[in-house]
Parts: structure tokens; sequence; C-alpha cells
């Protein structure tokens, strides 16, 4: 299983492809000049034979000159029989130079003619010998030699044979011996070679594997020895980069908990907040019953106390014409008789007052208000969101002037709500001015078909990166002093229910125009 | 027309100069036939200018595809003719009416009984030069071999004198140059000196090696005729000196010219001969030349 794999990479690996070029390249380059040897060998084989056989024919001719002119067959036979007894001379035919054999030596053979090497040499005259007529002009003037015979030597080449074939087996080996010789050679200088490219490489293989802490060793200073130094450095960056990529991950990680815990606690308190609205609706309204029950009791007895008065006072006035005038609590009845009116009234004026206004608590924490009443007078708004304001019981630093126009028509509209959004409007400019010293204008005006209810402070004033946000729920910057952030948001809403426009103009340090557009008749809202 | 008459003075010229031509030659005395440009012959000619001024004309045949020989003497008829050499010799055979001298030749002796008006210098150096030489070298038999029809003349001559000096001739006849060769063999053991005769059967350019292969094998001495075969192994050579040899034909023909008829003259032999040896052959031999010592030495015999 793991061998053909094992094997398959050997084969594409570096090395192999450098060994298997090499010693493909050395066999082909070895054979090339082992076969130029070869053929260059047989040729100078078969040029030195032709050469041997020319020298002894030369060397024949030479020898049976005087024989041969004198036509000694024995004597040519001798000679012929001495050249004879070398080996590879297969025959000697000695001829005159009119084509007379004289001697004719054939060794017994079975080879072939192709097998055969003939060398013919022409026999003449001693280029040196003179006759007598050129030698008496002693001149070097001689007509060419004459012929006198020639001299044919055969030669058969199985010995020539015999030697090429055993050359090109020397040759053979030789060149096999030397290949391999080179091949291990090469293999062994490879494996040094590359051993640092594998090296590279089985390195690059486990760090692509996500080990960027393994370093790959550097033996040499070679190119491999370089790259892998470079690798290294660049593996050792890629791992600062993931040590550094964890680090923020955490850091955000750490800070987006933060960061939800710091959410999570500011809606709890919110959530806390509104909780407590809701306990203190209920507890307005559980109120509101045990105030009501002392507060009919009161007003009841003073309207009885009323009557009594009505009814005493004809009796007190005869009684003071009678007897002249006399003290009544500690003040003469002259005086006290209208006080007391006046104390009846007080008490008839304020019990009612104290009705309405439980009354009115209890219809806020009951949150009767989504309904719009035709014929409301937002003056009267203004007031008692004033009187709301004045019953908070503010800082008696901060003057509230109201500056309302008497030609405001009655619309339709909700009054309880609008209070709320005056409300809101005012605690925001109040609790703006706090720390200023300003002072705080709300009027009214028409405006063609509109409405308008104008809150103007003279204190700090909104930054522009907050007008955007102010109308946001949640959005506060009183989250420590009990802000909540839903004022504007509510108010913004109520006001959007009256088909209305709640718009703000401020710059820091110039205080803040709150203005509420309401139609004078509003489209229905749905 | 201008043509035409410019044609007609210049074939005008040309038949007076052919005209005028033989006129002029019919000076000269000598026509000098020459086998063929060679330093030698230049030196007999050399030679046979310096004693008499001689009007002559000088044919070299190897310069003409064929040079009528016979016409030149009809038309010039020169006083006589000088051949150097053999072919000269042969180109003048039937010449008869002008005497013939020459020199150089081989085959003086055979043409002369033929040619009457032949007269001549042969190359046969007297045999007394040589018997001296081998009398000199202490070499009692001597070997030679020869053609009677050629050279027996001159070995009749060589026998009567050899006698008086002490030495034995042991004379191989050849009528063929093949059998040379086995002449030779014959002689083995038999001399302690070759004598080698311008004698162009006994010695050919294939037989002549034979001589020195002997000399090597029995270690005796060659003493031959001519300079050329001291590079193949003779010992000593008796050279015919070639000035010299023009100078006695220049004697020869101021005899012709002024009417001596060449039949009284006879043959002659060359005057001045010069004896040449190799001194590393003679030393190999254990030759020690006492009376002419030095090798090389120039002996002067008249
Ligand atoms: N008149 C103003 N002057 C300056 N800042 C104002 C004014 N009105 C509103 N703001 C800013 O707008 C924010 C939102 O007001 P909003 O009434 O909605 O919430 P709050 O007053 O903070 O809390 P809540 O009204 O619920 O008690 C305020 O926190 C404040 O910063
Ligand atoms: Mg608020």
């Amino acid at each position: 299983m793991a061998l053909p794999a094992l094997s398959k990479n050997f084969r594409a690996s570096f090395r192999f492809k450098l060994f298997a070029i090499f010693t493909a390249v050395t066999a082909v380059v070895t054979i090339l000049f082992i076969s130029l040897f070869i053929f260059a060998e047989i040729r100078e084989q078969r040029w030195l034979a032709a050469d041997k056989v020319h020298l002894l024919a030369a060397r024949l001719a030479d020898g049976v000159r005087l024989p041969l002119y004198a036509e000694n067959r024995d004597a040519l036979q001798r000679l012929a029989e001495e050249t004879a007894n070398y080996p590879e001379i297969h025959a000697v035919v000695i001829t005159t130079h009119d084509g007379r054999v004289l001697t004719d030596l054939h060794k017994p053979t079975t080879i072939g003619l192709d097998d055969l090497l003939s060398e013919t040499v022409e026999v003449r005259s001693n280029p040196l010998g003179a006759s007598p007529e050129t030698a008496i002009t002693s001149s070097r003037h001689d007509p060419d030699a004459t012929l006198i015979g020639t001299v044919r030597l055969e030669r058969d080449t199985i010995d020539l044979k015999q030697r090429i074939r055993s050359l090109v087996w020397t040759s053979c080996l030789l060149a096999l011996g030397f290949w391999l010789t080179v091949s291990l050679l090469s293999y062994l200088a490879l494996r040094q070679v590359t051993s640092s490219f594998n090296n590279l490489m089985r390195g690059i293989q486990i760090m692509r594997n996500g080990n960027y802490g393994f370093r790959i060793g550097v033996e040499r200073e070679d190119e491999p020895g370089r790259a892998a130094t470079a690798i290294n450095e660049l593996a050792a960056s890629l791992q600062e980069r993931d040590r550094e990529n964890q680090h923020l991950q955490e850091e955000l990680l750490s800070a987006m908990r933060l960061e939800v815990q710091e959410e999570k606690k500011l809606l709890m308190a919110k959530l806390i907040q509104t909780n407590r609205m809701t306990s203190l609706g209920l507890l307005a309204s559980s109120m509101a019953h045990e105030i009501n029950n002392p507060n009919g009791s009161i007003r009841l007895a003073g309207h009885y106390l009323n009557r009594a008065w009505n009814d005493a006072m004809p009796l007190l006035q005869q009684v003071a014409a009678e007897e002249g005038d006399f003290n009544l609590g500690g003040i003469p009845f002259s005086t006290a008789r209208d006080n007391i009116c006046e104390c009846c009234a007080t008490i008839d004026r304020n019990t009612d007052r104290i009705t309405h206004v439980v009354q009115d608590l209890r219809s806020y924490s009951l949150g009767e208000r989504n309904e719009l009443y035709p014929g409301v007078d937002i003056n009267q708004v203004v007031a008692n969101a004033l009187a709301i304001i004045h019953a908070h019981g503010t800082r008696t630093d901060t003057t509230i002037s109201a500056d309302t126009s008497p030609r405001i028509p009655a619309i339709t509209a909700n009054h309880h709500q609008l209070e709320q959004v005056l409300v809101n409007l005012l605690m925001n400019a109040v609790q703006a001015v706090q720390n200023n010293k300003g002072g705080i204008f709300v009027s009214t005006a028409l405006n063609d078909d509109e409405v308008l209810i104008i809150v103007r402070d003279e204190g700090t004033g909104i930054p522009p990166e907050h007008m955007e946000r102010l109308r946001d729920p949640f959005f506060s910057t009183r989250i420590d002093k009990g802000g909540s952030g839903l004022g504007l948001f509510v108010a913004n809403f109520i006001v959007t229910q009256h088909s209305g426009k709640l718009e703000f103009v401020s710059a820091p340090g110039a205080g803040t125009t709150a203005i509420v557009r309401l139609p004078v008749n509003p489209a229905p809202h749905t | 027309m201008a043509r035409l008459t410019h044609r007609h003075s210049l074939t005008t010229l040309i038949a007076f100069l052919v005209l005028l031509i033989p006129c002029l030659a019919q000076a000269y005395d000598v026509l000098v036939i020459v086998s063929r440009r060679d330093q030698a012959y230049d030196e007999v000619l050399r030679g046979f200018r310096t004693p008499r001024q001689f009007t002559e004309r000088v044919v070299i045949l190897t310069d003409y595809a064929e040079a009528d020989i016979m016409r030149i003497v009809r038309e010039d008829r020169p006083g006589m003719v000088l051949a150097l050499g053999d072919s000269a010799l042969a180109a003048t055979r039937k010449i008869r009416q002008v005497p013939i001298i020459a020199v150089m030749s081989l085959g003086i002796r055979d043409r002369r009984n033929a040619l009457p008006n032949l007269a001549g210098i042969d190359m046969f150096a007297s045999p007394e030069h040589y018997l001296e030489l081998f009398q000199e070298l202490k070499k009692r038999r001597v070997g030679v071999i020869h053609d009677p029809a050629k050279s027996g003349w001159y070995l009749r001559r060589a026998q009567q004198m050899a006698h008086r000096y002490g030495i034995r001739l042991v004379v191989r006849e050849t009528p063929n140059p093949r059998d040379t060769l086995d002449r030779l063999a014959s002689l083995k053991g038999e001399v302690d000196a070759l004598w080698m005769l311008p004698d162009t059967t006994a010695v050919t350019r294939e037989t002549a090696e034979a001589y020195f292969v002997f000399s090597q094998e029995q270690q005796v001495p060659v003493v031959a005729f001519a300079g050329a075969y001291l590079t193949l192994g003779a010992a000593a050579v008796m050279e015919i000196d070639r000035t010299e040899l023009g100078k006695q034909a220049a004697e020869m023909s101021a005899k012709v010219l002024h009417g001596t008829d060449t039949a009284e003259l006879a043959i002659a032999s060359p005057n001045k001969i010069t004896l040449k040896t190799n001194p590393s052959v003679l030393k190999r031999l254990g030759i020690v030349l006492l009376g002419l010592l030095d090798t090389n030495l120039r002996i002067s015999m008249e």
C-alpha cells in the first residue's frame, strides 16, 4: 500500500529526475563515444591489416626482385614460403611481368573469397640500380624502373574479425563499467546535493500542515540552505502574526463581553426604573383611593360647615348687633365673618382640587390616554404641565416663564398625553439649566393651521452628534442620574400619534429650543 | 586591297628567310647530336670546345618528337657529326657521307663494323688500370661476367695482360641478362674480387644490384666503371674524366676535319681515368689502399 505511493513520490522527486536525466545522458554519451571509438578502431584495424599486408608484399617484392628476374623458381618458392609463415597470410602469388605465374602458394582454407584482403605489389628494378648507359653519365636521369613482375598477397580476415569482436566486447564492458561508476558517483553526489532540498521540502510539508513552530535545519550555505533560512524567517513571522491575531481576537472577545455586560447592566437599570414607575403607578392608584375617602369626608364636612355657617350667620349678626362686637377664634366677628366664609370656600376649593389631582393621578397611572378628544385647550395643557413641574418641587433658582397666546383654538387631542409631552420637555429643560442658572421659557402660538408649543431653555445645549439620536429609545446622557432615555422617545411617539412633529434647535452652550407642532384638525391617525 | 599587299609581302619575307637559312647554316663544321639534356654531356661539350673553336650546331634529340637528322645533314652539310650518347649514335645510323665521331656511347664497336665513317672513343678504360688496382688490392682471383659479343675483345686484352700482374681472371660468359644471376652464383667462393664491365648484357638495371648483393654475401669488393655504382656498394670505380673525353674528341674531330679518313682512326680508349672509392665499403671489407692511401684520391693514369 505504502510502497507504490513511496515509489511514486520518489519518481516525482527532484533527485530522481536529475538522476534519471544524468544517467540517461551519460548512457547516450557513453554509447555515442563507444560507437565512435569502435568504428574508428575497426577502421584503424582494417587499415593496419591492409598496411601490414602491403608492407609484407612490398618486402617480398623487394626480396624477390633478383630471383624473379632470373626466374629462379626455387628461390621464389622459398621466399614465398617465408612470407606465408605469417599465420594470417593465406596466399602468395608471384607473377612475371608478362603474366606467367611462377609461384602460387595457397594455404588450405575454408573461408570464402569475400573475407580475403588482397594486395598486389609490382616488382620493379632497383631504382638505384643503374644500367651502364645511365651509369656512365652518372646522371640522376633514370627512366621509370622497369617492371619485373608482381607479387600478390592474400590475407584472411578471421583474426581481424575475432579481434574486432573482442574489441567490441571489451569496449562495451568498459562502457558499462564507466556508466555504472559515473551513475553511482552521480547518485552519491546528487544525494549529497539534494539532501538539503529534501530537507527543505520536508520542512515545508510540515509547515503546510500548520506547524509554524517547526524550523528547517540549515546544513549548508547553498541555495536550498538560503531558501530554508528564508522560509524559516517566513514561518517565524507567520507564527508571530498568528499569535497577534489570537491576542487581538481574545481582546475583541473580552471587549465585546464587557460591552454586552455594560449594555445589560444599563438595560437592567432601565428595566428596574420602568418597573419602579409601574409600581409607582400602582402606589399612586391605591394612594388615590386612600386620599379620596378622607377627602370626601373633608369635603362633606366643609359643605356642612358652610351651610351651618350660613345658617348661623344671621344669628351671630343679630348677636353682634345686639351685644356688640365679639371675638371669634381670636379675631373680631366682623373680620372673622368673612374669613370663615373664605375658609369654607377654600376647603371646598381645595378638596375639589385634591379630588381632581387624585383623579388625574389615577387616570395617569391607569393609562387612560389613547383616545383623542375634541376641545382640548392647549394653554390649559401648558398650565397643567407647569403645575405638575411646580408640584414636582423644582429648584427655587429656576424660573419658568410662560407666555401663552389667547388666540389658540381648541384642538382634538389627548390632553393627558400632551401634558406628558410637555412635562418631559420641561423636565429636560430644567435638567439642562440646573448648572447654568439660565431661564426657561414656555410659549404657545398659532401658525396657519398649526398650534406650536415652544419650550426654550438657556441650558447646556445639545452637541451636534447627539441631535440625530435624541428620539432613539434609551439614548440618554443622564443614565447615572436616573435618566432612562425614554422621555423624548415617548414624547416623539405621542406627537406623531397626534400627526404632529417634534423639532429641536440647539447648539452646545447656546441652549435648546424644542418645538411641538400640532395640526388644528388632525388627520385621522391609524 | 591594302591587306592583300600586306599578306603578299609577308609571304615573300618567309620565302626569303627559308632560302637564306640553309645558306647561313652551311658555314658550320660540326653537327653535335646530343641524346638528351644532361650535365654529363655538357661536361663533354665543354671539353670539346676548350682546345679548338669549331663552328657547330647542336641538336638535342629529346627536344624533338622525332628529329630528322638525315634531313639536317643533307641540308646543312656539316663537316662532321659528333654524337653524344647511345641514342645520338643510333640517330646517325643512316648517315654515310659525313664522318661521325661518337663518344659517351657503349655500342660504338658494334656499329663500327657496319659504318666505316664512324670513329670515336669508347667507354672501356684500359684494362691495365683495373689490373693495377686489383694488384694493389691484392686480389688474385677476379671474377668477370661478360657477353662475348659485346666485350669479348676487351676481355681478350685483359686476359693477355692479367698474368703480368699475377692475376687470374675467372670468366663467366652470359648470352642474356637473365643468366647473369646464375653466373654470379656460380662464382661463389671462386673469386676474391668482382670486375664489373660496361657490358650492357652482363650489367643491366635489374642485375646491377646482384653484383653488390654478391659482394656483400661473399665479402669481395666490386670494382666498376662509373661513379653511380659507388652509391650502390662498389668498393672502387674507374671513372672516365668527361671533360678530358671532350678534349680527346676535339683532337679527333680536328683530324677528321683536316681530311683524315675515319677508317684510319681506330676507336680510341679514353685518356684520363679517375679512381674513386667508397671508403665505408672498403672499411667494411677490411681493405686499406696503401699506395692510393686516402679515400676519394684522384689518380691520373695517362
Ligand atoms: N433641553 C435640553 N437641553 C440639553 N439636553 C437635552 C435637552 N433635552 C434633551 N436633552 C438630551 O437628550 C437626552 C434624552 O432626553 P430624554 O428625555 O429622552 O431622556 P432623559 O431626560 O435623559 O431621561 P428621562 O427623561 O427618561 O428621565 C437627555 O439625556 C439629554 O442629554
Ligand atoms: Mg427627559
